[in-house]
């Protein structure tokens, strides 16, 4: 019977309870390198990396303990040279806690399963960069206008079942115009990022901030009544206009609204929001108004 | 914005979260926590010994065994601090104290952070196969394992599939089932979804939790197999000798689950060592 087995184009051994291979056929010598003596009565963890014994200890195990078989178990094989073959196993556990290992180079498989991690990788990776394209705002890194839309009505819908109130604030820096003339867009651009800094470091886990376009941002703020919208918006106002940014002070412009009388649809609030808006540009700029 | 989950204290979404059960009878109560790789069903040949003596809370970490896979956040289980969050938040949710807990591999660390965090509720801990780092770190630590060796391992665990069950089921059922239906069909053991399962290692073998290992003040024992190649001997002691309040056990036996291979060696230990504290 052990000269058929040798004659088998898979590797066999028998390794019992205390984890010591207690036979192997033939086949596993030019597998690997091994001269026969490497192998009998070797510990079954001198031919595998430490990763594979990791991967034995952690899965394999337990999974011959409870079910007595673990099948298709890709596990990398290493000889006393160093060189490493992947390798499937079949194995199955007996009441003594012997185990049968059935072992098949694996070699092209292996390669192709790499290709496949690869790809999905890279797929993973392109995927993220295009969700980060289609939601974020490159200049500033704040949600762009269409991912402010998904996440304030996403808001104003939890909103409506808990019956809480929800503010939109839109802020818009003055005289950004003369800003850009005088100092030129590069520069303008830069106080644009630090505006949008400012206010990420400010906000709270829930709230939306986003770039809504040009030089208005816009908020989004969950549990928010009149007063905390005020509160909030003042001292946003306050801060940039007591900040110096590059060398200048700049001062914005705060229209405020709150999802009063179940309105809860977004472009009602942000066009409240922008009305209030355009009376603190006409009150003089550098104010907050509530609509 | 959105991977960011709420701390959970009430008490049935914890059981539905962890997948929480109890068992067994006794005035002592004793949490045990399952290590990287299977679920709580690695307890099970240790238990018929437990649950004669104490209550037994068993559970899955988010994301393992049958635990609830949508309250998974990548960002919270990053970090082996989200799996402590688990223990104290079912202790909490439980309103229990005067636990000990037993932790497995990677939740003996675990266990040592919750004590830390969550100390007023934990008596003593039961440490097996644990290593506060795996990683070798030059020139006087040596974890057992260079970073390729580990990168490897990632690399293995994404071409044996793991979780194939997860992720076939909902193809398989169709769209619209109910979760439900879904979760008792990739029940079987160890499957989990593949992102979490190496979200899992990740946390667990590229961490160096050597520095709280002074800050763990309870009463510890720690298990250590002869024979581990997770975890080599003198890890154990590396243990027992910065745990202030620690014994070391060298058990004669092989690999890294001597819980589930040889429970009859540590029961008698283990229970000994509990009644001790809690005399």
């Amino acid at each position: 019977m052990d000269s058929s087995l040798d004659k088998f184009c898979s590797g066999h051994l028998v390794v019992n309870s205390k984890r010591y291979i207690t036979y192997s056929n033939k086949q596993m010598l030019p597998l690997l390198g091994w001269k026969k003596e490497d192998l009998s009565s070797a510990p079954l963890s001198n031919i595998f990396t430490k990763a594979s014994n990791i991967f034995i200890d952690s899965y394999v195990y337990p999974l011959l303990v409870n079910e007595f078989c673990a099948e298709e178990v890709q596990l990398t094989m290493i000889a006393p040279q160093g060189k490493k073959v992947p390798v499937v196993a079949n194995i199955r556990l007996d009441e003594e806690h012997t185990t049968y290992w059935s072992l098949f180079v694996c070699a092209n498989r292996d390669k192709l399963y790499q290709e496949l991690i690869e790809t999905k990788e890279l797929l993973e990776k392109q995927s993220k960069e295009l969700l980060d394209m289609a939601t974020i705002d490159p200049l500033t890194g704040l949600l762009n206008r269409r991912e402010l839309d998904n996440r304030a009505s996403r808001l104003l819908f939890q909103a409506q079942r808990n019956k809480s109130s929800v503010a939109v604030m839109i802020i818009d820096i003055d005289d950004f115009k003369k800003i850009n003339d005088t100092y030129g867009h590069a520069f303008g651009d830069d106080v644009l990022k630090h505006l949008g800094k400012s206010l990420l470091k400010s906000h709270r886990k829930h709230d939306v901030v986003a770039r809504y376009g040009g030089e208005e941002f816009v908020l989004v703020l969950p549990d928010t009544d009149d007063a905390n919208a005020l509160n909030v918006a003042e001292k946003i106002r306050c801060d940039i206009e007591t900040t110096e940014i590059n060398g200048i002070n700049i001062t914005v412009s705060i229209g405020l609204s709150i999802n009063k009388d179940n309105k809860n649809e977004f472009d009602v609030l942000f066009k409240e929001a922008d009305s209030a808006l355009y009376k603190a540009k006409k009150n003089g700029r550098n104010t907050t108004i509530l609509y | 914005m959105i991977d960011q989950k709420v701390m959970c204290h009430d008490k049935e979404e914890i059981f539905k979260r962890n997948n929480v059960n109890i068992t067994g009878r006794g005035d002592k109560t004793v949490l045990l926590a399952h290590g990287f790789g299977c679920d709580q069903n690695m307890w099970r040949f240790i238990l018929p010994a437990l649950e004669k003596k104490f209550k037994v809370i068993l559970f899955d970490y988010v994301g393992s065994g049958k635990s609830d896979v949508n309250s998974f956040s990548q960002k919270r289980y990053a970090s082996l601090d989200g799996y402590a969050s688990d223990i104290e938040e079912i202790l909490v949710a439980l309103d229990l104290s005067n636990v000990s807990i037993i932790g497995h591999s990677v939740s003996s660390i675990i266990a040592g952070i919750a004590s830390i965090n969550c100390g007023e509720r934990i008596s003593d801990i039961t440490m097996i196969c644990p290593s506060p780092c795996f990683l070798n770190i030059p020139p006087d630590y040596n974890g057992g394992f260079e970073r390729e060796d580990l990168e490897e391992l990632i690399n293995l665990m994404d071409k044996n599939y793991i979780g194939w069950a997860n992720y076939l089921a909902p193809l398989v059922m169709g769209a619209g089932h109910s979760s439900e239906l879904i979760g008792e069909l990739s029940g079987s053991f160890c499957s989990t979804d593949p992102i979490v399962a190496k979200t899992f290692a990740k946390a667990t073998f590229f961490s160096d939790y050597r520095p709280i290992l002074k800050d763990i003040s309870k009463p510890t024992f720690i298990f250590q197999s002869s024979k581990d190649s997770l975890a080599s001997p003198q890890i154990g002691e590396y243990m027992a000798k910065n745990i202030n309040d620690s014994q070391l056990a060298l058990i004669e036996a092989e690999g890294h689950c001597i819980h589930m291979t040889n429970p009859t060696l540590l029961e008698p230990l283990l229970i000994n060592f509990i009644n001790e504290n809690n005399a």
